[in-house]
């Protein structure tokens, strides 16, 4: 194996096939002229994966009996935290349970995906702008949606202009280049959500690929037994950050989302 | 937990490692790794996130967050009433102690009461007794002096009745004799003598 990045990039991109162990390869097929790639599974794996634990979670709770086990409790504390934590305090009380489905499916969503990165032979979708930047357009969708049907569409769009006790005659100047400034910036905003969960997803995989690849790389050597262990050691550091980074970004990117779509249902 | 060998050692392969960068970097060229770069973007994909992702969230919203939402409020709510049928419930508790403490108070001053009502009847009564008792030995007193002085009044008119007779008899001797002085002496004398020894003067008299 080479320390070349674009080779060790290959392994936390998308491809057409599905790596499997002992360096097979299992080449996805084309379905109605769409090809299938490894992050289009990864994202049903995911999504079934979700409706396999959410949908009977759901039925125990409505049950009424009380929570048991740690598998209920975690996801329950998750769901609770989610709700009480993020979605109220950012998008209000009043609001928040019309928007609670659409942030517990995108921060688990994430969460599921990132951590479907952490396992051997596996990717995360959510190191590809092609998946962060479709939710991001949803929650962007979702905020000027909400605000849209809140304010009308023309008071929601000037409506993100902040009041200003100005001379008329600067107000005509000013107003406009504020609303232009702050449109861009509702935009930007929503393209940073994409960009920080990809980078992050990228990066940490990617600084993961090289550490690992360190030990095929150096395989003639004399430096492989320095090289080896450290690289062993590093690889298990750097997982043990991921971890922490897939549920970090998911809740970032989940508590952004919930914020923006709160300053759009909340403009003042 | 590492002791100083195994520090200098982590330090060693460290340095080793980081060597070994520059060299294999100089050795295999770079390409295009850009997550952002135009060979990133893939519609299908982005298209297909967004499908996945739509039709799971529609799926999840009405099968379990609409649910798990309703059981967890239906969940609070329970443990709100419950919480509010406790505090009710400690409320209500908390008057009653009240309650029975006032009660208890009002039944200790009710007993206290009691004892000193008791006490002083007591008191009272052993008042009376003692001054009844007093009553009764002073009457018993008077009685018994008016006793005395009933049989003092009887002896002293037996008296008086024994001294007439005396007199009278002798009286009746003197008359009946001639007395020379000493045997008039001698007379008295005797009749005194009988009167104090309580013997029948007559009789006495009658044998001199």
């Amino acid at each position: 194996m080479q320390l070349d990045p674009v080779k060790l990039a290959e392994h936390v991109q998308d491809a057409t096939f599905l790596e499997l162990p002992m360096g097979l390869h299992l080449q996805l097929p084309k379905i109605l002229g769409l090809q299938l790639t490894k992050f289009m599974v990864l994202e049903l794996v995911a999504a079934v994966l979700m409706i396999v634990i959410f949908v009977p979670l759901s039925r125990r709770m409505a049950s009424g009996s009380p929570p048991k086990g740690r598998f209920w409790n975690l996801f329950e504390a998750i769901i609770l935290f989610i709700r009480d934590q993020v979605v109220r305090p950012a998008i209000g009380h009043h609001d928040a349970d019309r928007f609670l489905p659409l942030i517990l499916t995108l921060f688990f969503f994430i969460l599921f995906c990132n951590l479907l990165g952490l396992l051997p032979w596996l990717g995360s979708p959510t190191a590809s702008i092609n998946t962060t930047a479709p939710l991001a357009v949803v929650a962007f969708l979702a905020g000027i949606g909400s605000g849209m049907k809140k304010y009308g569409a023309a008071g929601f769009w000037l409506g993100l202009c902040p009041q200003m006790d100005l001379p008329p005659v600067l107000k005509v100047l000013l107003v406009p280049m504020v609303l232009v400034l702050e449109i861009v910036g509702l935009i930007i905003r929503h393209c940073i959500l994409a960009v920080r969960l990809l980078a992050n997803m990228f990066g940490g995989h990617l600084v993961l690929a090289m550490i690992i690849g360190f030990i095929p790389a150096m395989a003639t050597s004399i430096l492989w037994y320095g090289v080896a262990p450290l690289a062993v050691f590093g690889g298990t550091a750097i997982s043990m950050l991921e971890l922490f980074v897939a549920f970090l970004q998911a809740y970032i990117f989940a508590f952004l989302a919930a914020l923006f779509i709160g300053m759009s249902v909340h403009q003042h | 937990m590492f002791n100083r060998s195994t520090s200098i050692v982590a330090a060693v392969l460290t340095l080793v490692a980081f060597a070994a960068v520059p060299a294999l970097a100089a050795e295999h060229g770079s390409g295009d790794i850009n997550p952002l770069g135009p060979s990133a973007w893939k519609m299908d994909l982005a298209l297909w996130t967004a499908v996945v992702f739509v039709c799971l969230m529609l799926i999840l919203a009405k099968f379990a967050w609409k649910p798990l939402a309703q059981a967890l409020d239906k969940r609070e709510h329970g443990i709100a009433d419950q919480i509010a049928q406790a505090e009710a419930a400690n409320e209500q508790a908390k008057q009653l102690l009240a309650q029975y403490e006032q009660k208890l108070v009002a039944a200790r001053d009710e007993v206290r009461g009691i004892v000193e009502q008791g006490r002083r009847d007591a008191e009272k009564l052993g008042h009376d007794l003692i001054d009844k008792a007093k009553e009764e030995a002073q009457a018993e007193q008077q009685r018994a002096l008016k006793q005395i002085e009933n049989a003092t009044g009887d002896a002293l008119q037996q008296i008086a009745d024994r001294s007439a007779m005396m007199a009278v008899e002798l009286a009746g001797k003197i008359v009946g004799s001639q007395l020379n002085p000493a045997d008039h002496k001698r007379l008295i004398q005797q009749a005194v003598g009988q009167f104090t020894s309580g013997q029948d003067v007559t009789g006495k008299a009658s044998n001199n």
